[in-house]
């Protein structure tokens, strides 16, 4: 206790000296405090200088606020629920998370309120045009060989397969004869596209919207390695003498040959990977490297900080993404709306969101309003979206507290 | 964060003990941010952090009845933190070399815990200076210094002119009265523009 009285008097003291509003008295104090001992000198010396204390207020502001009070307030709800009595405070507390997402609107006070909340100022200077509907997502992706040529693939087809002479479509039509077989090559599908892909050694895969897959024209060796940037679902051929793996960020996946799902989209937390069939091993490639051993029906999750955990999960959830439907089973909002945002082509400022969890099922080739539509109806927020005049090709969903 | 007369704080703290939520959460607002800047670096670990603040919160708000003034809870937050953190440190079945140094400072003396409230609640001290900047001038504060971004971008992001940003920086460099935070925000050219106002 003394010792917080003492790190508040200081920082008090040396908030004035910062600002130069310091009386004499108080200097002296401040000057008696940093002489009396050598580290608290050295605390002064090292802390508060511009580029130092800049980097240290960056650090300060990036506190993800919507996750901590997440934490809290689910606390808290857990008590209430394990005491009947408390059901008007529940519902309360139910409402407060709503009321949270206002606060925080409210309390970032930075650009990001500037651009949601325009006064009539800043509406001159920023005209938002609304935006009725987006169609859903199709087969769309872009093939680049190692040499910069880009190909835009077909819309009609489902897919490209790597042969020994060529690169055709699933039917067989010609897209490349004879490709450089030691190339790299990169699978990429923009927002609202997905696309399948045969390797060269016969492994499918399935590559969801905004993901990218690089891997080379012909496997040789002991390893078939690709790298997977986003979701997608993979049925490896068995080869008992060749591994198969696939890297993403901070982690490897390494197979003989099984069926299996990774989700690694860089604005996520977690990378999360599942099992269907066979066995995987899921490395975490991170400075302090550790591995599970996955069994089918088990799924991993490799957070940012490097925590790798193995629990059981629902298979069929996580790859009916490839069966067409948005399958969200107590799925927080904000995972929701970034899932969507990757098929319908939308921009989103996921901090703004609050976390509810929602249950349903959605099939994946109705048009947004209808999706949204869904969305209002079970969570109780309504959604708008806009266009960004000022950059032209933003279209951007906001949430609308009521 | 918000400036808050000495009346409201009355008016917080006393409907904070008789459970008001909303002012629980303002209350949260208040100290969420210090309190993962104090605890990130000790476990080393951002999430980690994140868990401990939410528990020491939960707590404040199970223990609501029983304090006595707002600055009550601000010791009462730290003191918890604090022993979030030792605990956890102990607990870890593996440390790395910054835990390890953490765990045997705070076994040994309060001097850690100290100098890491002292730097949290300066940058808190700070952080409120640059709340209260104007709506704008702060937006364009905060994209210059915490974001990192030049003029034509924020000129880009808000959509105003170049113009509009180098004026609202310079009211911010204005302002603020810190010495450390206006140069953040200046460069050289508009700083010797400002020493020329100086000297006329």
């Amino acid at each position: 206790m003394e010792t917080i009285e003492t790190a508040l008097r200081i920082s008090y003291l040396i908030n004035a000296h910062l600002r130069g509003t310091i009386s004499d008295i108080e200097e002296q104090e401040l000057q008696k405090w940093l002489t009396s001992k050598a580290d608290n000198r050295a605390h002064f010396d090292s802390t508060y200088q511009q580029d130092i204390l800049q980097q240290k207020m960056q650090d300060y502001q990036h506190v993800d606020k919507a996750s901590v009070w997440r934490k809290t307030s689910d606390k808290i709800q857990n008590e209430l629920e394990q005491q009947p009595k408390n059901k008007n405070l529940r519902q309360l507390f139910q409402k407060i998370t709503t009321a949270a997402a206002a606060v925080l609107l409210l309390s970032l006070g930075t650009y990001y309120i500037l651009l949601r909340q325009p006064d009539t100022q800043q509406q001159n200077e920023i005209a938002q045009t609304e935006i009725a509907d987006l169609p859903a997502g199709t087969n769309r992706a872009i093939l680049t060989l190692e040499n910069g040529q880009s190909i835009d693939l077909s819309e009609q087809e489902t897919g490209i397969v790597m042969n020994g002479e060529s690169i055709t479509y699933k039917d067989g039509s010609p897209i490349l004869s004879r490709p450089e077989e030691s190339q790299t090559l990169t699978l990429h599908t923009p927002k609202g596209g997905r696309y399948e892909l045969t390797l060269s050694d016969g492994t499918k895969v399935w590559l969801n919207a905004a993901s990218t897959l690089r891997y080379p024209a012909r496997f040789n060796g002991q390893e078939r390695r690709v790298q997977l940037d986003g979701e997608a679902y993979f049925e490896v051929a068995h080869q008992s003498n060749s591994t198969f793996k696939v890297a993403s960020s901070v982690q490897e996946v390494s197979v003989l040959g099984t069926h299996f799902n990774v989700k690694a989209y860089t604005d996520e937390p977690l990378i999360t990977t599942t099992l269907l069939e066979g066995s995987v091993r899921v490395i975490n490639t991170a400075a302090q490297a550790s591995s599970a051993l996955l069994k089918p029906g088990q799924q991993s999750t490799l957070s940012s900080s490097g925590q790798l955990k193995v629990s059981t999960a629902s298979t069929e959830d996580a790859i009916a993404w490839k069966e067409n439907i948005f399958v969200f089973h107590h799925t927080g909002l904000q995972t929701i709306l970034l899932e969507l945002s990757r098929w319908y082509n939308f921009n989103i400022d996921i901090h703004t969101i609050p976390n509810n969890e929602l249950y349903g099922e959605i099939p994946k080739d109705l048009p947004l309003s209808e999706v949204l539509k869904v969305l209002s109806d079970i969570s109780g927020y309504r959604f708008k979206l806009i266009k960004d005049e000022t950059t032209k090709e933003e279209r951007r969903l906001l949430l609308i507290n009521n | 964060m918000t400036q808050v007369t000495l009346k409201d704080q009355e008016h917080l703290f006393e409907s904070f003990k008789n459970g008001d939520e909303k002012s629980f959460a303002h209350i949260f607002d208040i100290h969420y941010r210090s309190l993962c800047y104090f605890a990130t670096p000790i476990t080393q670990d951002a999430l980690q952090a994140e868990d401990i603040v939410a528990d020491c919160m939960y707590k404040l708000w199970q223990q609501r009845a029983t304090f006595k003034t707002l600055q009550n809870i601000k010791a009462f937050l730290y003191i918890s933190c604090r022993n979030a953190c030792l605990n956890h440190l102990r607990n870890l079945k593996r440390r790395n070399s910054a835990q390890e140094l953490y765990l045997s400072q705070l076994e040994s003396s309060e001097d850690t815990i100290l100098y890491q409230i002292i730097e949290t609640e300066v940058l808190s001290l700070l952080d409120d200076e640059i709340e209260s900047l104007p709506e704008k001038c702060r937006a364009v504060f905060k994209l210059i210094y915490i974001d990192n971004k030049k003029t034509d971008e924020i000129a880009a992001i808000l959509g105003i002119s170049d113009k509009t940003v180098r004026g609202h920086k310079a009211r911010a460099i204005e302002l603020l009265k810190t010495q450390l935070l206006k140069k953040g925000v200046s460069s050289l050219i508009l700083l010797a523009f400002l020493f020329l106002i100086d000297a006329s």
